[in-house]
């Protein structure tokens, strides 16, 4: 049956969630792909429960986290049930939260995780992955061309401290030419010798220019479970910020055990898989002496994103999986 | 055939161990339930299956293992870390009729049976690379951070080529140490999925197995394969075994099917062999790939697992029970968990209850009951015809009303669980006890029933009587902001409120059976909950005494029919006598009782209150209403009857939504007209200006009384239609319940076989270590006190 009527909220307030801008792009590529008979809301947390009361939503879709306590999640779910509204999950802080799956296991919900591993995790829910992507809006940011030669030498990161990532840019600050070239933005980056570390937060728009101007982004994964002692379930999703840089047309060196990188971009789709230093060291200086495969690379990976990997293709996969039109 | 799996152990990895073996069960035609700690005793007590494999053993909860070893069907344990937890496994063995170990050196210190782990066709097996250009990698060494493990792989890095290209993942935690190998930068620790590992095991050309030297029972080290041997096999690689510790004894060695090798140089030697001889090494590797498919699958090890839970189910049906904790065949075991028991401290009408249902149910009922019976003792008593009988007194303090989990607690209920067979348990009240008490009596295999006495379940104001003092009527707001107010007029942030109806909305789903007295209560606890239409049942509470009760009721209405032979007298009634009955507290409604008295003292009214707490008395010697107003405290029953008989009017004011009111009934049944609130059960049990009067205020209540007094006629029409209702005798209702209980039994495993002397006399149950809580407590962490042992929800 088709919906008609659908509320986009988080499932914890935006003030504990630094990831309450995904949802706006979420609704963005809802709206892309339904713009004429859905009605679309994007409601904060704290609000939802009143406007399902009142406007009875056909579907309320929860995004985020379940993981802060602090929040009105039995009002929006009770409230919802209520008024027959549909619940669903996009729950994007898989693995790292997954003992909090009992919240949401006996609501009748349906449940989207951004993590394959976590999928037999919620008991008899209805459950599908689907992990994050990068924004519609952001293939305006830059055209389809990498910027030319603005940032040649660099190699961006950007993204929280975890301890894993210290670990690894710590083993590749061995490097002299990794350690030269590196940039590591992020708040709380601690100072790591021989590598420029920026203890920053940066502006979305910002980021993606930086992305865009850089040699190639180097992408590391998160290993810090808040809730995910029960089975240690190994996180295998690449992050947004994967398809966020991938349409800025700059090729990543990704590095992480899991290979479900690869179900996402080719071995020539401009996202490339390294284990050690040596790897890590003969891309730079490839992409240094090479700028036709550089940018062949970089023009790939976002066609590649342009094609599959946007908002408005998750949100047609979860809003076809809930009309029963694709299961 | 049916098969339940579980794994024992709380934190695991290896959660892949025991899908692998459901997998391998299903291929070969056997059904399969995996079980979670939460649900496997109710999984045995529902399903027909034919016999139980537990995989894991050291990290088990002894409480779930006892139980499960109490049911009549076959048990069989697995064990996945000999020789390394052997100590333990064969403490947790004695809860089994049969263990397996992984390990071949720990049978002779056991007595267990050697079956090794094996490979999983689903999980493990890819098409081996035909050719080098189509491996991704030279070599491979994935497994956990063992010291010997890296001075090994240092050492041995030495011996390979400078350009190998190598994958090494050796996880570490805060018990192992961080590797930092000299001559290989380890990027990345995360772990990986055994569908990934099976992956890179296929596109290395040569992994590399390394022994654990480390365990827990020293004496032995491991002479036999780990499952890593067949996983990687069937993942199609070829493999070499550098055996440093005389851990590994294993055909495919004999066969050829990988190198061993005992020093460092002669590994690194077989390894650069391998990867000079391609041809060689990818046809090693197809010919172990053969062997472990032919002999080395779950699929492999599951014959004699079937064969012996055969064995095991034939012995079980031949033989015959013995020994002295037998549960009666046809009997069964309740437990009520209650806050308070009448006899130890003042109590009100759920501690009369408890004792009415005890005392009066059928013989084929066992009654006991938990409860604090003072500020710093819990005790378990047994309720038998002949009175209360002390079964065991535990010095434990109750526990404030914002702790969710106590482990002191926890660890006696289940140990009364388990020690007294108990099959369903009766949940009256939480209070003073961890709330999440319903969760470890389902995971122990009980099934639940909750009487809805107050809305504890809702609120730790079980009264939902707010800040103001009001009827806060929580139940028909959508949002929590009035929750949120009342909680911080108390000093807390408002936002718990979420957190502890997320964690109530769990409690109850372990309920099974959920019993309202009345139809209002119900509508309260479903507006508060959704999804419990299943499990919601009315049962009219029970009236004690109701016979003694009926015998005033004919006294009276003789009189009233007297009364309407002879109307004149109607003028002559002088003094109406009006009587408050039960606990008067503030709750219920002693503001209103104490206006009423003071603005009819100089008017034709006597009052009579039974059960005035010390503030009723107080304020009543205060207000100096002397004769008008007699009170007493504690009244017995003798003094209840007589002053019903002598009553003409009862007044019930209680400001909260009462879920039945005893004392409404007692005075119905007595033909006493009853004056209540116009709230709760009492919306049910009156109808207004027929068999009695609901009101709003004080202001009514004194305006019907002065009516009342002096319309005899309309008096009378209610007395006489009071004779219609129909209170519940304490027989019928625990004629409902038991069938109730009988009922829920199917949910329950049956436990009618005895507890092997084995296991009864090696170790009791109080010295189990309680870690029930961890096992189906996903929500350790949830709220801001996250981090503490005793998890709060409210603070």
């Amino acid at each position: 049956m088709k919906v008609k009527n659908i509320l986009i909220t988080g499932a914890s307030p935006d003030i504990a969630n630094t990831n309450a801008i995904l949802r706006s792009h979420m609704a963005h590529g809802l709206k892309l792909i339904r713009p004429h008979d859905l009605e679309i809301n994007n409601i904060e947390h704290t609000h939802a429960q009143t406007f399902i009361e009142f406007n009875k939503p056909e579907l309320v879709l929860l995004v985020g986290s379940l993981g802060c306590a602090s929040n009105s999640l039995f009002s929006i779910t009770e409230t919802s049930r209520s008024v027959d509204a549909q619940i669903v999950f996009w729950l994007h802080d898989d693995p790292y939260e997954i003992d909090f799956s009992w919240i949401v296991r006996d609501l009748g919900a349906s449940i989207f995780t951004n993590e394959k591993n976590c999928l037999d995790q919620y008991g008899h829910a209805k459950t599908y992955y689907l992990p994050l992507a990068a924004p519609d809006i952001y293939r305006k940011i830059t055209s389809n061309k990498k910027a030319a030669n603005t940032a040649p030498e660099e190699i961006l990161f950007c993204g929280y401290p975890y301890p894993n990532r210290i670990e690894i840019i710590e083993n590749l600050a061995k490097s002299p030419l990794i350690a030269s070239a590196l940039r590591i933005y992020g708040p709380g980056w601690p100072s790591i010798d021989a590598v420029k570390t920026f203890s920053l937060r940066q502006a979305p728009i910002s980021l993606q220019k930086k992305y865009n101007e850089a040699l190639l982004v180097l992408n590391l994964g998160r290993s810090l479970s808040i809730a995910n002692s029960r089975h240690f379930i190994p996180a295998s999703a690449p992050g947004p910020r994967t398809f966020e840089a991938a349409l800025q047309s700059t090729p990543q060196i990704y590095v992480d055990q899991s290979r479900e990188i690869e179900n996402f971009f080719g071995p020539e789709d401009g996202v490339i898989t390294a284990d050690s230093i040596e790897e890590i060291e003969f891309l730079i200086s490839k992409a240094k002496n090479d700028h036709n495969w550089l940018s062949q690379l970089g023009e790939k990976s976002r066609e590649v994103t342009i094609k599959r990997h946007l908002y408005s293709h998750r949100l047609g996969f979860l809003i076809n999986t809930i009309e029963g039109t694709q299961i | 055939m049916r098969i339940v799996i579980y794994h024992s152990d709380p934190q695991t990895a290896n959660q892949y161990i025991p899908i692998a073996i459901a997998k391998a069960f299903n291929r070969i035609s056997v059904k399969t339930v995996i079980a979670s700690h939460e649900n496997l005793l109710r999984t045995v007590g529902t399903s027909a299956v034919n016999g139980v494999l537990v995989i894991g053993g050291a990290g088990a909860d002894e409480y779930i293992l006892s139980r499960l070893s109490q049911c009549s069907i076959p048990k069989i344990l697995w064990t996945t870390e000999d020789p390394y937890e052997l100590e333990r496994n064969i403490l947790i063995s004695r809860f089994f009729d049969y263990t397996y170990t992984n390990c071949e050196g720990s049978t002779s210190t056991s007595g267990f049976t050697y079956l090794p782990l094996a490979a999983c066709h689903a999980g493990n097996f890819r098409v081996i690379r035909p050719s080098d250009d189509l491996y991704n990698y030279d070599f491979a060494f994935i497994g956990t951070a063992w010291p010997n493990r890296v001075a090994a792989l240092d050492e041995l890095f030495d011996h390979l080529p400078r350009n190998i290209k190598a994958k090494v993942i050796m996880p570490h935690n805060q018990y192992i140490q961080k590797p930092n190998l000299k001559s290989f930068a380890l990027l990345n620790k995360s772990p990986i999925t055994i569908k990934e590992l099976s992956d890179i095991w296929n596109s290395t050309k040569v992994v590399l197995t390394l022994g654990r030297i480390f365990s827990n029972s020293n004496k032995i080290n491991s002479i036999s394969p780990p499952p890593r041997l067949y996983e990687a096999s069937c993942a199609g690689c070829a493999q070499v075994i550098l055996d440093q510790g005389s851990f590994l004894n294993t055909k495919y060695e004999s066969l050829d099917l990988v190198k061993r090798a005992t020093t460092i140089e002669e590994c690194a030697k077989a390894i650069n062999f391998l990867l000079e001889n391609p041809e060689v090494r990818i046809e090693m590797a197809k010919k172990s790939q053969q062997y472990t498919l032919a002999n080395d699958l779950y699929e492999n090890r599951l014959e004699k697992i079937i064969y012996k839970f055969k064995d095991l189910s034939e012995a079980l049906t031949t033989e015959k029970p013995l020994g002295e904790h037998k549960c009666m065949p046809k009997s069964l075991n309740v437990l009520h968990v209650a806050h308070n028991l009448k006899g130890f401290q003042a109590s009100g009408g759920t501690e009369l209850y408890i004792e009415e249902i005890c005392k009066n149910s059928s013989k084929n009922l066992n009654h006991f009951v938990i409860a604090p019976t003072s500020q710093s003792d819990i005790s378990l008593v047994r309720y038998t015809k002949q009175g209360i009988e002390i079964l065991e007194n535990h010095s434990l303090p109750i526990i404030e009303q914002h702790i969710l989990s106590s482990a002191p607690h926890e660890h006696i209920f289940a140990s009364v669980i388990l020690k007294y067979c108990i099959e369903i348990v009766h949940y009256h009240h939480l209070l003073g006890f961890p709330l999440i008490f319903p969760l470890v009596s389902k995971a122990l295999g009980c099934a639940n029933v909750m009487t809805i006495h107050d809305y504890y379940i809702a609120c730790h104001k079980w009264l939902l009587i707010n800040h103001l003092g009001n009827f806060c009527e929580a139940h028909t707001k959508k949002s929590l902001t009035s929750c949120q107010l009342c909680l911080q007029a108390d000093g807390l942030l408002g936002t718990e409120r979420n957190t502890r109806l997320l964690i109530s909305r769990r409690i109850l789903s372990s309920i099974d059976k959920i019993i309202c007295s009345t139809r209002e209560s119900a509508v309260i606890l479903k507006s508060f909950f959704s999804g419990l239409e299943d499990r919601v049942s009315i049962v009219q509470m029970l009236t004690p005494g109701l016979d003694d009760l009926s015998r005033i009721t004919r006294v009276k209405n003789y009189q009233t029919s007297t009364f309407q032979i002879m109307p004149q007298l109607s003028t002559t009634f002088s003094t109406l006598r009006v009587i408050a009955i039960g606990n008067q507290a503030r709750h219920k409604g002693l503001d209103s009782l104490l206006r009423i008295i003071n603005n009819l003292r100089g008017e034709d009214f006597n009052f009579r209150i039974l059960g005035a707490d010390d503030n009723c008395e107080a304020a009543i010697n205060a207000l100096g209403f002397g004769a008008k107003c007699n009170v007493s405290k504690i009244y017995d029953r003798a003094t209840l009857l007589h002053e019903l008989t002598n009553s003409d009017v009862a007044l019930s004011l209680s400001m909260w939504p009462e879920t039945y009111n005893i004392s409404l009934g007692e005075a119905m049944a007595a033909g006493v007209v009853p004056i209540a609130t116009n709230i709760g059960a009492h919306k049910d049990r009156i109808r207004h200006e027929y068999n009695g009067f609901l009101v709003n205020s004080a202001a009514e209540v004194i305006d019907l009384l002065r009516i009342l007094r002096v319309d005899k006629k309309l008096f009378s029409k209610i007395q006489v239609n009071l004779v219609e209702i129909k209170e519940i005798s304490v027989l019928d209702h625990t004629n409902i319940l038991s069938k109730i209980y009988f009922n829920l039994r199917s949910l329950v495993p049956d436990t009618q076989a005895l507890i092997s002397a084995k296991s009864i006399n090696s170790r009791s149950y109080t010295d189990f270590e309680y870690q029930l809580n961890d096992l189906i407590l996903d929500f350790r962490g949830y709220s801001s006190s996250a981090m503490s042992v005793e998890t709060s929800w409210d603070e």
